[in-house]
């Protein structure tokens, strides 16, 4: 391995890995509140949209991010839309994140105990102050998991944007492995870029996870 | 009238080709789980042991393996460890031995958490009874460990199937290969096929995984240990 | 005056789950001002049931309920607004466990009352301050032993000044040695005139504080008389039965 190439390729790199995170923290973003309006619906069982957000849950659940962005970026240009490089992805994210946000919320809302809403009503608070003052505080806390395993998962997915042409880690790592044939400095480099991205994250959650915790049960 | 953009797939023998390139994702989906149950299950008893270095190893492996992208992982072995070995695989034959190495620890720690879910006051009930630690683990323990599991493994055979659709990064022919051969085959004769071709896509990936989802959730219901008497 | 219009007034009250299951077939109750009533009867008989429809906890399946002579149970009833004006205390005090003392005490009062927080507050401090837990206002509901939570969900009932309050078999979930705490308070609001439906299992709890006592069997009212007379001499065959449940025979070891 020849350590100045990997000083050549680390700044080209540090921008892609910008791109990476930009895309996926706002798609991140998008998904989250796609999967609390999702989330609302369902637990209020308003009719037809509750329908609505169940095919949708369905479609995004059971279909491969891949295949969702190549209709976005090459379908949807037929029917005259035409959605930039990053806006797919970030469409792309939220659409798929948006139905595993929605099911982390609504078994967090779920595993909230009965009674706190009952009690919540017996003062006299609407259900929509009982949810947003008692259940949903708690729901947060309870869907903590969920919601950090989520994130990474859709920080990993970030990985095949590069098929709309996003120059993201994987977008420059091939493109070094296509023209310049410095396989193993470009792969080492990808690698060590995800980590630096995933690992923090990924031990932050847990530690986030029992702070929230903490706050909401004090166990 | 110009010619519909779905009309493109019943041109010739397009939408058997679609298939075929389903079938190529389905297989390489299949035969990396079935991979990944025959190695999971073993790893995933293995993660339970209480040996340091064992559990070190096991550890490091199941994480380091979920943290990265699948398709980080695929690059590296398909660019980079064939051509250290020396050897020349297929994109196909890459795509399930990395999606096998993927999959044995997803299933592994599925196989860990449904061994270590059961709470130890079963085992002491079970011999509190007179049970054997063997007849514990026969009849109190794996029961209830695969319940627990099996919703779970159907699960990630989605999951799997998903995660086929990035061989076509490495340049496997499969579904949204073919998808874009036609597609571009037919640029002037169909030019608004891509809508059509890619909503097909679309459509049977939910085919397909959609059932063994709906599985999943009717194993985990039917399943479900529940211990709360119901009012 | 308040003896002619009942404070709750229920009237062949029939509560069926969707299941087909009936929980109240046909009850009638009128409770006035400042009365006290226990209601008793076996697990099951529909006396949680019962108090859960006075705040449309439970939506009914016929007959009424009225709220000081208003009926209450007709379509586009608020009930935010009634429940409101009728306070409830439940088995599990479900205090909210993300909020402090003061945080459960101040909700209702800020966002359905609109109090003022500093009036809402020191409303919420006079009241802690009387149930003897002044200086836990700013705890977290878990630092609280049970019968401390119990005591705070009473005063978070209180704090709305409800014309009635339910109270749902509150010492149920406690250790023995709490139970005392939380009656007290209870016989203190029955001492300052508060109107109370009590479902409870403390029988003797019940003939202290009771004006009267409901006893119910299979989603019916079967018997209606003070305590004096119910827990001596009760005069249903199923009352009978069910207060010889809470007395144990001597068992004789020893022939002599």
């Amino acid at each position: 391995m020849e350590p100045e190439l990997l000083g050549e390729y680390l700044p080209v790199f540090a921008r892609a890995a910008w791109l990476t995170l930009w895309v996926g923290l706002t798609g991140i973003v998008c998904a989250v509140v796609v999967g609390l309006a999702c989330a609302v619906v369902q637990h209020f069982r308003v009719p037809f949209a509750r329908q609505l957000v169940s095919a949708y849950i369905e479609l995004s659940r059971n279909t491969p991010l891949v295949v969702q962005l190549f209709f976005l970026y090459f379908g949807l240009p037929k029917l005259g839309i035409v959605l930039s490089s990053a806006t797919c992805a970030i469409v792309g994210l939220a659409f798929l994140g948006g139905s595993y946000m929605a099911e982390a919320i609504r078994s967090g809302l779920e595993a909230v105990d009965d009674g706190q809403s009952q009690s919540a009503l017996a003062l006299g608070l609407s259900r929509g102050l009982t949810l947003r003052h008692v259940v949903l505080p708690q729901a947060v806390a309870l869907a903590m998991p969920a919601f950090t395993a989520n994130i990474i998962f859709l920080i990993k997915e970030t990985s095949v944007v590069s098929i709309v042409a996003l120059p993201d880690l994987m977008y420059v790592a091939k493109d070094l492995i296509g023209t310049d044939y410095n396989t193993r400095e470009a792969l080492t480099l990808l690698v060590a870029f995800y980590l630096v991205i995933l690992l923090p994250i990924s031990l932050g959650a847990g530690k986030l996870e029992k702070k929230v915790r903490y706050a909401a049960f004090g166990s | 009238m110009p010619p519909s953009g779905l009309d493109v797939l019943f041109q010739g023998t397009n939408f058997l080709r679609l298939l075929g390139g389903l079938w190529v994702a389905a297989r390489i989906a299949l035969i990396s789980m079935a991979l990944s149950v025959l190695l999971g299950v073993p790893v995933g008893v293995l993660m339970t042991s209480r040996n340091r270095v064992i559990k070190a190893v096991t550890r490091v492996y199941l994480e380091f393996v979920r943290i990265m992208p699948q398709l980080v992982l695929l690059f590296v072995f398909y660019f980079y460890v064939t051509m250290i070995l020396r050897v020349n695989l297929s994109g196909e034959t890459s795509a399930i031995i990395i999606f096998t190495v993927w999959g044995t620890a997803e299933l592994a720690d599925l196989v860990r958490g449904a061994i270590t879910s059961i709470p130890a006051h079963q085992y002491e009930t079970g011999y509190a009874l007179g049970l054997t630690p063997l007849q514990v683990q026969m009849h109190i323990v794996l029961p209830q460990s695969i319940r627990r599991l099996i919703p779970a493994a159907v699960n990630l055979v989605t999951r799997m199937i998903k995660t086929t659709s990035l061989v076509v990064l490495i340049g496997v022919v499969e579904v949204l290969k073919v998808a874009q051969q036609i597609i571009d085959f037919n640029r002037f004769t169909y030019p608004t096929a891509s809508i059509w071709v890619y909503a097909v896509v679309f459509a049977l990936y939910f085919i397909t995984c959609y059932p063994i989802s709906l599985l999943a959730k009717g194993l985990e219901k039917k399943w479900a240990l529940s211990s709360q008497p119901s009012h | 005056m308040g003896a002619l219009v009942p404070t709750v007034s229920l009237k062949d009250v029939v509560k069926t789950y969707s299941n087909g299951h009936e929980a109240l077939r046909g009850v009638s109750l009128d409770v006035s001002r400042s009365e006290v009533v226990g209601i008793v009867g076996p697990s099951g008989c529909g006396k949680s049931t019962l108090l859960r429809t006075v705040n449309g906890l439970e939506p009914i399946q016929g007959g009424s309920i009225a709220l000081d002579g208003e009926i209450i149970t007709v379509p586009g009833t608020s009930w935010p607004a009634i429940r409101a004006k009728v306070g409830m205390v439940f088995q599990k005090y479900d205090l909210f466990p993300h909020l402090t003392v003061m945080g459960n005490l101040l909700l209702a009062p800020t966002k359905v009352a609109k109090v003022s927080k500093a009036e809402a507050r020191s409303r919420a401090l006079a009241l802690l301050e009387r149930v003897g837990l002044a200086d836990r206002a700013d705890d977290l509901p878990r630092q609280l032993s049970g019968g401390q939570q119990q005591r705070v969900a009473i005063v978070r009932a209180l704090m709305m000044e409800p014309e009635v309050l339910l109270l749902d078999e509150i010492t149920a979930s406690l250790d023995p040695e709490m139970v005392r705490e939380v009656l007290d308070v209870v016989l203190g609001l029955a001492r300052d005139g508060m109107t109370m439906l009590i479902v409870t299992h403390e029988m003797d709890f019940a003939r202290a504080i009771a004006d009267r006592i409901i006893f119910m069997d299979e989603g019916k009212i079967v018997e209606v008389a003070p305590p004096s007379r119910f827990f001596t001499a009760p005069e249903s065959p199923r009352a009978q039965q069910f207060l010889n449940t809470f007395t144990f025979q001597e068992v004789h070891h020893h022939d002599e």
